[in-house]
């Protein structure tokens, strides 16, 4: 099949789309703005990069929407993304390693599988390593330095693609500060945790810089089977560096400005993806057998970002030009020599004798004898870029009588995904992985990469007490995959997409501290370049009702959700199953599926008569799922499904409760989370059928003091009842949630 | 006012709709190599009928042919059992003893001839479960043979574990043909475990009774082998079995979307010749392969180490190779892969592998000693026969693939990422 490919130069349309927007609203202003007011232009900008107000007063937004403050962030300083998206509603989530390095999040039932389905962003950017062509995010930025935290769902979600079926998340690092300002932060924790943070900035004049530097390290809970029963470091370093650099150029008519923001990153951890028998678990659920003893995951990212805003007070437009770059090299084990059985299925029914003697390899109770018994460990080198400029308006007009905010923006966007996939040999001798002298084996060597112009434009109009809000999003993306492989140049496949996504949504205010809210949106996850066009894209049709109260002192906000989703899609990855080897990156369609759910949120803040304050919080998720057609597939978190089955990984209750007690110089915190068993597959006839994870109970505290100009103590636990559950059994074995770790911490501000 | 409002809310809502239905197009153009899995050979080869063929006249009857030895079996050692417990009672002399075990040692190598011939025909369910019923019947390379003597004295006693003890229920390496053959080419008395570790009772019984043991347990391997093979054809053949499923292939009552698949299943168990019977059952004991003894020669990886019957075995796995092969049969000249090559064009690469296979067996022909004596003796001639086989599996693994447009079965590809 031959047809014409999509011609336009998408660069130059994106860059001319960016510049006249900005040209008709620099002269649009210009007529209408003789006494306009220079704002802070530094604040203005600090707001496009947060994208939802966060004041006390009602929030009249329509679609569903979640800030987390740095207020709030600095109640537990959690390092662990995980573990602060457990406050938010509608979040679900598949815990692997303990310290989040790898996260897999997902919204209103998506699959949290590497967080493929939700578009996750720093500073209002795409910050996946190439959110099209690859979408799993093994490189997730570093929450430590991230000052404040939105969620999107519902019709909000569609002003971020590309995947607009379960919604978006957007970190913000901190601003550049006005005045010069500096804090450090150390602490030390159990498990050899350790955390040095620090970060100075100041604006002189027309000009401000911000310089941070974050390393956070831990020897790791886990305990590597070893000769000497020594147990090696099963930890993580983590890095980070940022610089900010910002000119103000803002005159009489407008606020302008420009910030470039450089920033490089490291991670070096000796993660595996080899869990445990449900036996090994429960005798020692921290323990780690001694053939993963190599694996180690090495990446580097560098990020490159200028953006630039002008406003006034009839419109704000801002422009970003990005680029991020992303190379990682996992070694990990990937399975036995043999391929007969795969580790999950090893792991799994350790009564097969078969199995048992491929169990005895890998805990090391037994040398390789054989040559199916090789060990056999992967590399999967790979390099991303992604790239783009992007540029959004606020406007706001009277057209017939009626009142228009406007947002608008459009995108160009590249990224690729080069795989250089290598295996080697090892022979299990004496407890020890020795290579067995042979060469390396080249696996998967290809490229995939596309091209992408978006759009969207969102019109809120006012009517009396009901706000409407209009939007659409247009995406068109060439794609391309291209095997490297010498003898398979043509081996290759080029595709041309587009996709209208429209959306409505409303809020009726009943009074200053109350509305109503409804929202219907079109969603969709694009194909991989490589997946033939006969695979479906993911498509949804998503709708919720509810209802926000708040009257400055107490928060309500409840939302039912349905997404009636026209075709599910998945894909295969090490990370969903070992079986995924023998068609990894594949996709499988799963035809119509259903989700249903209510979000709840409560918060409320009391005051003692000694003036203590004790803010309190409830957040509670419901979600059921079904399948709505029998169908058999291969994909091994599916099998054999028949109509009302629900999708795995999604609890269907989960409860995050959180108190505090606020002294004039100190604090105390709780949360108190409870998550639900959850299905690790949905249908019959696949290794992990009928089987659930746990549900558990998780209690974390942490407490400060502030010594005013002498800086600020805290001491917090996580996990006070250190209570381990089997939180996943993939990708190969049971896997636990972190134990109880204990951290002490310094804060000095400046 | 609330006109105006009322037409703008209708236009952008019934936009939205317009939008809704019509508002995706994907388009794509791809190179001739892009997902090769899909492929198919562009002749009008009637695939259809080889499937047909190799299931209804090379596969089929030799799941028959396994059941009526395993039933021969069965009543052979139930006679060679009746006299050793006459033996034991004095009931009868040494030499009619020997006379009857040889008779069920004789009808043990038919019954194992026939299956590993059937070895090269693993499909549908004997692969199910892990390929739990093919295990059932023959396990090798997992043969515990301290297992087997524990589950002599399992079934001597009646229970194991508190239960009653059910053959059914056990693991397969402590039953099948590999157990039968410990039992019936075993003739010390001395258990095969742990001097620490010794099967219940074992200590306590005679060498007569030991043997009695062994043999009531071999005559309930071999009623347990006999079940399995009529569980076989019971999956195999009727309505819904497999072989069923083979020959509707391409239609709604069947797995296989294409003809084409059911091939490429067809052509996948004829890789048991490349990594069981080259790998594990000459490379590993020659040290070609690694093995316990360190990559040199290993004759306790031998497969028939009790028997000596590890050539014919190798024999039998060439004769069902070449019967799928050519589609021939004893009674039968059919299509089948040859034919299929011919038909692409490959003349040259199907009479060269069909040459490769007859010179294999010609090799086998000429040697008249055991594998392990062989190895010991002669490593060479095993060499050479390795290499022989290994001609025929690289053809198999490369031009047969490729002319055929087949995919390799994932454990043969040998670079899964």
């Amino acid at each position: 099949m031959t047809t014409p490919r999509f011609t336009i130069n998408l660069l130059n349309v994106a860059l001319c789309t960016a510049l006249a927007t900005t040209t008709i609203n620099q002269a649009f202003a210009e007529e209408n703005t003789l006494n306009t007011q220079v704002k802070n232009a530094a604040s203005e900008l600090t707001e496009r990069l947060q994208i939802i107000g966060h004041s006390d007063k009602l929030r009249k937004e329509a679609g569903s929407a979640t800030f987390i403050g740095e207020v709030e962030l600095e109640k537990f300083n959690f390092d662990d993304i995980n573990r602060v998206l457990y406050s938010v509603p509608g979040v679900n989530i598949r815990e692997e390693d303990g310290y989040g390095l790898r996260p897999n999040i997902g919204f209103r039932g998506a699959t949290p599988e590497r967080s493929k389905k939700i578009t996750v962003m720093e500073d209002g950017v795409l910050i996946g390593p190439a959110p099209y062509s690859a979408p799993a995010a093994y490189y997730f930025p570093m929450m430590s330095k991230m000052t404040s935290l939105e969620v999107f769902k519902g019709p909000a979600a569609i002003k971020y693609g590309p995947n607009t079926v379960a919604g978006a998340l957007n970190m913000t690092t901190r601003a550049i500060p006005t005045d010069s300002e500096g804090a450090v932060d150390f602490a030390i924790g159990s498990d050899g945790f350790g955390k040095v943070t620090g970060y100075y900035g100041n604006t002189n004049g027309n000009f401000g810089y911000l310089l941070e530097l974050t390393h956070v390290e831990a020897d790791g809970f886990k305990e590597l089977d070893s000769i000497d029963d020594k147990s090696a470091d099963t930890g993580f370093k983590k890095n980070d560096a940022m610089l900010k650099l910002q000119y103000d150029l803002s005159s009489k008519n407008y606020s302008q400005i420009v910030e470039l923001k450089l920033a490089t990153a490291t991670e070096k951890s000796n993660e595996t993806y080899l869990g445990l028998t449900d036996n090994d678990f429960a005798k020692n659920p921290n323990r780690r057998y001694v053939a993963s003893q190599h694996d180690l995951m090495d990446w580097d990212h560098q990020q490159v970002q200028l953006t630039h805003l002008i406003s006034n007070d009839k419109f704000d437009v801002t422009t970003r030009v990005y680029r991020n770059d992303f190379t990682r090299s996992w070694n990990k084990i990937n399975g036995f020599k043999s391929g007969e059985r795969d580790l999950q299925e090893i792991l799994t029914n350790t009564t097969n004798e078969l199995n048992e003697e491929f169990y005895q390899v890998l805990t090391g109770a037994r040398d390789t004898q054989l040559e199916g018994e090789k060990i056999i460990l992967g590399d999967n080198y790979r390099e991303y870029y992604s790239q783009g400029i992007q540029s959004e308006l606020n406007t706001s007009f009277t057209l017939f009588d009626i009142d228009h905010e406007i947002t608008t923006g459009v995108r160009f966007h590249q990224d690729q995904i080069e795989r250089k996939h290598t295996e080697d040999a090892y022979l299990m001798v004496s407890k020890e992985l020795v290579s067995d002298g042979s060469d390396t084996v080249s696996t998967t060597t290809n490229i995939e990469e596309t091209d992408a112009f978006s759009v969207f434009l969102q019109d809120t109009i006012n009517l009396s007490q009901l706000a409407l809000t209009f939007g659409i999003r247009g995406e068109y993306f060439d794609s391309l995959y291209q095997n490297k492989k010498i003898d398979k140049k043509a081996d290759w496949l080029k595709k041309s997409s587009h996709i209208w996504l429209p959306s409505i949504s409303g809020f009726y205010t009943i009074n200053n501290n109350a509305g109503l809210l409804f929202g219907i949106h079109e969603g969709f996850i694009p194909t991989s370049p490589k997946e033939s066009p006969q695979i479906d894209i993911e498509n949804s049709i998503n709708y919720e009702v509810g209802g926000r109260y708040n009257n400055g002192n107490t928060k309500l906000e409840g939302i039912v959700f349905f997404n009636d989703i026209k075709n599910l899609k998945e894909g295969c990855s090490f990370s969903a199953a070992a079986s995924c080897g023998n068609s990894l990156d594949a996709e499988f369609n799963g035809g119509k599926v259903d989700v249903l759910g209510l979000e709840l949120s409560a918060s409320h803040n009391f005051t003692l008569s000694n003036h203590w304050e004790v803010p309190v919080s409830m957040v509670y998720t419901y979600t059921t799922s079904e399948f709505k057609s029998d169908f058999i597939s291969d994909f091994p978190m599916w099998g054999a499904i028949t109509q009302g089955d629900s999708l795995p990984y999604l609890p269907e209750n989960q409860l995050t409760l959180s108190t505090s007690l606020v002294g004039e110089q100190w604090e105390v915190n709780t949360i108190i989370r409870y998550i639900d068993e959850m299905k690790e597959a949905s249908g019959q006839g696949v290794l992990l059928s009928n089987v659930t994870t746990s549900s558990y109970v998780v209690v974390d505290l942490s407490a400060s003091y502030n010594f005013d100009k002498y800086g600020k103590v805290y001491f917090k636990v996580d996990n006070i009842l250190d209570e381990q559950e089997i939180v996943s059994r993939r990708p190969y074995g049971a896997r636990p949630s972190k134990p109880q770790q204990l951290q002490l911490g310094y804060q000095y501000s400046f | 006012m609330f006109y105006t409002n009322k037409k703008l809310l209708s236009i952008a809502i019934s936009a939205s709709l317009l939008l809704t239905a019509c508002n995706q197009e994907v388009t794509s153009s791809e190179g001739e190599d892009y997902n090769t899995k899909d492929n198919n050979t562009d002749t009008s080869f009637n695939q259809l009928a080889l499937v047909t063929q190799l299931t209804d006249n090379v596969i089929t009857p030799t799941f028959e042919a396994f059941k009526l030895e395993a039933q021969k079996q069965t009543e052979r050692i139930d006679s060679y059992c009746i006299n050793e417990h006459s033996f034991a009672n004095d009931d009868i002399d040494e030499a009619t003893l020997t006379a009857s075990k040889a008779s069920a040692q004789e009808q043990w190598r038919n019954t194992i001839n026939v299956w590993q011939q059937a070895e090269l025909m693993q499909l549908g369910p004997l692969l199910n479960e892990d390929g739990l019923l093919r295990n059932k019947i023959y396990s090798w390379p997992t043969v515990k043979a301290c297992g087997i003597d524990y589950d002599v004295m399992y079934f001597r006693i009646g229970t194991v574990n508190g239960q009653p003890y059910n053959i059914d229920l056990r693991t397969p390496s402590r039953k099948g043909l590999d157990a039968l053959e410990y039992l019936l080419f075993t003739d010390s008395t001395e258990h095969s475990c742990e001097v620490t570790a010794p099967p219940p009772n074992w200590l306590t019984l005679t060498h007569s009774e030991i043997k009695t043991a062994r043999c009531d347990f071999a005559l309930e391997v071999a009623k347990d082998i006999t079940n399995n093979a009529d569980l076989l054809l019971e999956a195999w053949n009727g309505e819904t079995g497999y072989a069923n499923t083979l020959r509707s292939a391409g239609t709604t009552n069947s797995t296989f979307t294409t003809e084409h698949e059911a091939v490429n299943a067809l052509s996948d168990s004829l890789f048991y010749l490349d990594s069981i019977t080259k790998d594990a059952k000459l490379a590993t004991p020659l040290g070609i392969l690694t093995n316990p003894c360190g990559s040199s020669v290993c004759v306790e990886k031998v497969e028939s180490v009790y028997a000596q019957h590890s050539f014919t075995h190798i024999h039998n796995n060439l004769i069902g190779f070449q019967k799928l092969l050519s589609g021939d049969t004893d009674t039968n000249n059919g299509l089948g892969f040859i034919e299929y090559l011919i038909d692409v064009g490959a003349e040259t690469l199907a009479t060269e592998m069909a040459a490769n296979v007859d010179k294999a067996i010609n090799t086998l022909n000429t040697l008249d000693t055991s594998l392990t004596e062989t190895l010991e003796t002669d490593p060479d001639k095993v060499e050479q026969l390795h290499s022989e086989v290994k001609s025929v599996t690289d053809q198999l693994k490369t031009d047969f693939i490729t002319s055929l447009a087949l995919e390799l079965p994932a454990t043969s590809a040998g670079d899964n990422d």
